[in-house]
């Protein structure tokens, strides 16, 4: 009987070390074709710049956002990233100051932020920007910011394009999301044109419970100037809004 | 008296007739025969050499090109060749590349190494013209098009497994059949805006936008090799996203509400 324990426990711990090392050998090997050269320097390094502006307007408020965001590229798969950005916020008759409640109306609101963070390629399309900043001029906020951003099925006729991004401001204690669905719904040597939904999500601080807002959203993409715009309309807790988003990428090969 | 002798051929005469009876219709037919014109060089810049046979000389512009001519570009060089059915050839740095075949309305182009960024010529009414490149895994035909082809080796790009050698495909205009060179017949036919890639031996992917699938064409950032991917959304929240705690507030504790809202 215990010449058939040992003999069991050895051929389970033989088992267990030969799923072991299959399992490591596979990891290594999903590892190595997820990300080749993990440990190496970018070659040639780059400098992505991405000039950002747009607009919300909405039955109770509106907004103008215009700003830069820089990546310095450090491996394939690691850039250092920061951005500016500056607000001008408008808001309704009556309506408290929502950047630090409390202190009563404000017609307008202007305020930078300054950011600073990494960008993470998980995998061929998709990146994660973790991002931590603070606030200056009317808001003093700090915020922590996670942009995640993924494409699907790029080999195919239609791609598509899911992200999402949290932002969380400690002054208010309010946790703004937005998120968006879009797809390439035709692409040319010139232009790509995307179709989708979207909307903001936000919570948390002195909003009782969790209010919104969404609607379909359409984009085009000139290559020859690595130029998108994007609109989106829609209905929420603003009643009806619309947006617009521009951007210009600009990549340095250093 | 005259020798009868001396107008006699001699032996050595008639071996030498024979032998070149012989060769006449033994000759190899390009011993003698003049190589086909394929085009001639429109635009050159940087380093760039042709090689011929034995013989490597510069590339200038004018330049004539051969069927067999074998154009080298160096780091900085870039070669433009006009082939004599108005289709063009627009070779990038760092590349190799041999016209192997051009007469009427068939061409063939091996690419060894680099980008060639090829414009099909097709004569309206004419039938469509066959023009394909070659590169060490891949077959791309064409029938009247504007495409690049690029070969990269000794490179591993993510998702792509074990392979090391890849053919990118990037169509602008038309569409091509793209299909590994050992197994041409199952090919992939790539629209205009969309690129693919033959990855070392694998079939050729499904086609995806340009720019968006790392794929390396003539005009990606940073040349040969280097991946300057296109993110056609914006990686920035939209403008609503950092404020739109602005309604949710409600009315001030502090102002009275002007209008109810």
């Amino acid at each position: 009987m215990h010449k058939l324990t040992v003999r069991l426990t050895c051929s389970l711990a033989g088992f267990v070390a030969l799923i072991a090392f299959a399992t490591a050998a596979s990891a290594q090997s999903f590892f190595d074709d997820i990300y080749p050269g993990f440990f190496t320097l970018q070659e040639p390094p780059t400098l992505n710049l991405n000039f950002f502006g747009g607009g919300f307007i909405s039955d109770k408020y509106g907004d103008l956002q215009e700003g830069l965001q820089f990546e310095q590229s450090v491996t394939p798969y690691i850039g250092a990233v920061g951005r500016i950005t500056g607000y001008q916020l408008w808001e309704g008759e009556g309506f408290d100051n929502p950047l630090n409640p409390g202190t009563g109306h404000e017609a307008r609101l202007n305020f930078v932020r300054f950011q600073g963070g990494a960008d993470f390629t998980l995998y061929p399309g998709t990146h994660l920007f973790i991002l931590g900043g603070r606030d200056a001029a009317d808001s003093h906020a700090s915020t922590v910011e996670g942009d995640f951003s993924s494409w699907l099925f790029l080999h195919s006729l239609h791609p598509f394009n899911f992200s999402f991004s949290a932002v969380h401001n400690y002054e208010n204690g309010v946790t703004s999301s937005s998120i968006d669905l879009q797809a390439i719904v035709r692409s040319t040597r010139k232009w790509i044109f995307m179709a989708g939904g979207g909307g903001a999500i936000y919570g948390g601080g002195f909003i009782s419970g969790v209010e919104g807002q969404g609607g379909p959203d359409l984009g085009v993409y000139y290559r020859p100037w690595n130029v998108g715009v994007s609109v989106q309309a829609g209905y929420g807790a603003a009643h009806q809004y619309g947006q617009l988003s521009i951007y210009k990428q600009l990549t340095i090969f250093e | 008296m005259h020798s009868f002798r001396a107008h006699q051929p001699t032996r050595v005469s008639l071996w030498l007739f024979f032998a070149f009876i012989v060769l006449l219709v033994l000759r190899p037919a390009d011993v003698f025969a003049q190589a086909a014109n394929a085009g001639t060089v429109s635009e050159v810049s940087g380093t760039a050499q042709l090689q011929r046979g034995a013989a490597t000389i510069p590339v200038t512009r004018g330049m004539p090109v051969e069927v067999g001519d074998r154009i080298i570009t160096g780091d900085n060089g870039h070669v433009m060749v006009l082939l004599t059915d108005q289709s063009t050839l627009e070779l990038s740095d760092s590349s190799n590349m041999v016209i192997t075949q051009h007469a009427g309305a068939v061409s063939q182009i091996n690419l060894a190494n680099g980008v060639v960024r090829s414009f099909v010529n097709r004569t309206v009414g004419a039938a469509a013209p066959n023009f394909e490149v070659h590169t060490p895994n891949a077959v791309a035909a064409a029938r009247g098009t504007l495409f690049d082809t690029a070969y990269t080796s000794n490179v591993s790009r993510p998702t792509f497994g074990n392979a090391h050698n890849f053919t990118d495909i990037s169509v602008y205009e038309g569409s091509v059949d793209v299909a590994n060179a050992a197994n041409p017949t199952a090919f992939t036919n790539v629209p205009a805006g969309y690129e693919s890639t033959v990855a070392g031996t694998n079939n050729a992917t499904s086609p995806g936008p340009l720019g968006m699938t790392g794929a390396t064409a003539f005009s990606t950032p940073g040349g040969p090799g280097s991946t300057g991917n296109i993110t056609p959304v914006s990686t920035v929240p939209p403008p609503s996203c950092p404020v739109c705690v602005g309604p949710s507030t409600g009315p001030s504790t502090t102002t009275p509400p002007a209008s109810g809202k």
